[in-house]
C-alpha cells in the first residue's frame, strides 16, 4: 500500500478515533491488577496539524492514568502514538516519566520530543513503522484499515497489552 | 550561497551568554560564548564543575537552564533557542542572560537525563549523543527515504563525528558528513518551523523542486505550512541562523535546498523561526530607537 499521506491521515482521524473508543477493551487476566477502565477525555484538535488526545484511567488496587495522542509524523510519514502515564496511590499522583525508558513487548519505548507539542512523551521510535505496517497491507487496503492495523502494532496495545481493540 | 565563507560564518556563529546561578551565598555568574551550531548540554560538564564549587547540589542533581522562567530544551541547537526565545524580546544588550537550576527538574517540559557516569554524576554527553543520533536518523530518513547510512556508520566514524561536534571541529565534522551524505540528490529537505510565542513545532519535509522542476522557494514553504501568516501578505518574518530572511522569501535564485545546504544545523535540519507581527513592531521600534540613539 505504501505510506499514507498527512491529508489521508487527517481525513480519517475522527472516524478512526470514534471506532477506536468504541472497540477499546480491558483484557481480564489473573495477572493484571485492573478491573475496569474509564475514558476521562477524548478530543480531536488541529494545531495546525490534526491529532487526537485521549485520557483514560485503569481502576484497581493502584489506579493508572494513561494519556495518549495519535498524530502524524511528517518526517517518517507514519502515524505515531505518544503517551504519558500517571500512577495514583490514594490521593498521591505520581508521573511515571522518571522511568524514562521501558522495554515493552520488544519495543524500546523512550521519552522523546512529541512531534507536535515538542515536550517529553513516551514514544515507540517510528523509524521502522512504515516498512513493518506495509508488510501487513494489501494493495486494496483502505486508510481506516491501515490505521487500525498500525494501532495494533505500534499503538497503545503494543505497550499496554491489557488494552486491546476488537473492531467489528 | 554555498561559498566557504558562508559555511565558515555559520559554523563559527556565536551567542554571548551570561549564566546565573542563585546559590545560598548569593548569585554567581558564568560568562561564555557558545556556538550557535552546538548544544547547551555540551557546556553542562563545565558549568557543573564551575557552579559545583558554590553549591554541591549542582554536581549531584541534573541541571537545566531557564530563560525568563521558561525551561530551555537542551536537545535544540543553541542558535535555534536564541532565535525562538530571545528574538521576540531582544534588548539592546548583546548578552543573553540565562539561569542555571538544579532543584525540581521540569520533566514535563524538557527531556530528562537518564544516564550516570561511573562516578555517579549525570552523564549529559551520553544523553545528548543519543538524541543527536536519533535526530540524524530522522533527517536522514527525510533526505534519503531511509536511515541506513546512519545505522551503518562504523563505531570509529560515529565517535569521530561526535568528537567533532563537541570540539566544534569543522574539518572532522565534514569528513564524516561526506560519508553520511554521499549524494547531493535528496528526496525531501528536513525542515522544522518554530513560531515565537507558540509551543508547537511544525515538521516540514519539503520536496526541493516543484512538478515543473523549479526550485521550491522559502516563501512557498512558509505559505504551505503557515498559510494564515504567509499566504496573503506579510504578517510575519522568517529567521534562519539569526538572520532575517524576508528578502529571500521569494528569491527565484535561492530555493529551500540551497538554504538547507548553507544553514542546516548539526542534526541536518534547517530550522526556521517565525516572528509574528506583534513581536515585529516591538523589534522595529527598538531598532529605530537604537539607530536614533547611536
Amino acid at each position: 500500500m505504501g505510506p499514507i499521506t498527512n491529508v489521508q491521515f487527517e481525513d480519517y482521524l475522527e472516524r478512526f478515533n470514534s471506532d477506536l473508543i468504541e472497540s477499546l477493551q480491558l483484557v481480564q487476566t489473573s495477572t493484571q491488577p485492573w478491573s475496569e477502565f474509564r475514558i476521562l477525555s477524548n478530543y480531536t484538535k488541529t494545531l495546525p496539524r490534526k491529532y487526537f488526545l485521549c485520557s483514560l484511567k485503569l481502576i484497581g488496587d493502584v489506579d493508572l492514568s494513561i494519556t495518549f495522542t495519535v498524530s502524524y509524523d511528517e518526517f517518517y510519514q507514519v502515524p505515531v502514538c505518544n503517551f504519558r502515564v500517571n500512577k495514583y496511590q490514594g490521593e498521591q499522583e505520581q508521573a511515571l516519566t522518571n522511568l524514562c525508558e521501558i522495554d515493552c513487548n520488544g519495543h524500546l519505548v523512550k521519552l522523546d520530543s512529541h512531534p507536535i507539542f515538542d515536550t517529553p512523551w513516551f514514544s515507540i521510535h517510528p523509524c521502522e513503522t512504515l516498512q513493518v505496517v506495509d508488510e501487513f497491507m494489501g494493495p486494496e487496503t483502505g486508510v481506516l484499515e491501515y490505521l487500525k492495523c498500525w494501532f495494533g502494532l505500534y499503538g497503545l496495545p503494543s505497550v499496554f497489552p491489557m488494552l486491546q481493540t476488537r473492531y467489528i | 550561497m554555498q561559498s566557504i565563507e558562508v559555511k565558515e560564518s555559520v559554523w563559527n556563529g556565536l551567542v554571548n551568554v551570561r549564566i546565573v546561578f542563585r546559590s545560598a551565598g548569593g548569585p554567581v555568574q558564568y560568562l561564555a560564548r557558545v556556538y550557535r551550531q552546538s548544544y547547551f548540554a555540551v557546556e553542562f560538564a563545565a558549568l557543573v564543575e564551575y557552579f559545583g564549587r558554590h553549591d554541591k547540589a549542582v554536581a549531584t542533581q541534573p541541571v537545566w537552564l531557564e530563560y525568563e522562567s521558561v525551561p530551555i530544551k537542551w536537545n535544540l541547537p543553541v542558535g535555534v533557542l536564541h532565535d525562538y526565545l530571545h528574538l521576540p524580546v531582544r534588548t539592546t544588550s548583546a548578552v543573553w542572560t540565562l539561569t542555571l537550576r538544579c532543584d525540581q527538574y521540569p520533566r514535563d517540559h524538557i527531556i530528562p537525563f537518564i544516564y550516570t557516569t561511573g562516578s555517579g554524576t549525570v552523564d549529559y554527553a551520553r544523553s545528548l549523543q543519543e538524541t543527536v543520533v536519533n535526530l540524524l536518523k530522522q533527517s536522514s530518513f527525510v533526505l534519503n527515504g531511509n536511515a541506513k547510512v546512519i545505522m551503518a556508520l562504523g563505531e570509529a566514524d560515529s565517535n569521530a563525528w561526535w568528537h567533532a561536534i563537541v570540539a566544534h571541529n569543522l574539518y572532522q565534522y565534514e569528513r564524516v558528513a561526506r560519508i553520511v551524505m554521499p549524494s547531493l540528490k535528496f528526496q525531501r529537505v528536513p525542515v522544522k518551523v518554530y513560531v515565537c510565542g507558540s509551543t508547537e513545532v511544525i515538521q516540514a519535509p519539503i520536496y526541493p523542486t516543484s512538478a515543473s522542476g523549479a526550485a521550491v522557494s522559502l516563501g512557498a514553504v512558509l505559505s504551505e505550512v503557515l498559510p494564515s501568516l504567509f499566504a496573503q501578505g506579510t504578517f510575519a518574518r522568517p529567521y534562519i541562523q539569526g538572520l532575517d530572511m524576508t528578502a529571500w522569501v521569494n528569491n527565484p535564485d535561492c530555493g529551500i535546498l540551497d538554504l538547507w545546504k548553507a544553514f542546516k544545523h548539526l542534526d541536518n535540519f534547517l530550522y526556521i523561526t517565525v516572528l509574528v507581527a506583534s513581536g515585529l513592531a516591538e523589534i522595529d521600534s527598538r531598532d529605530k530607537q537604537s539607530i536614533s540613539g547611536s
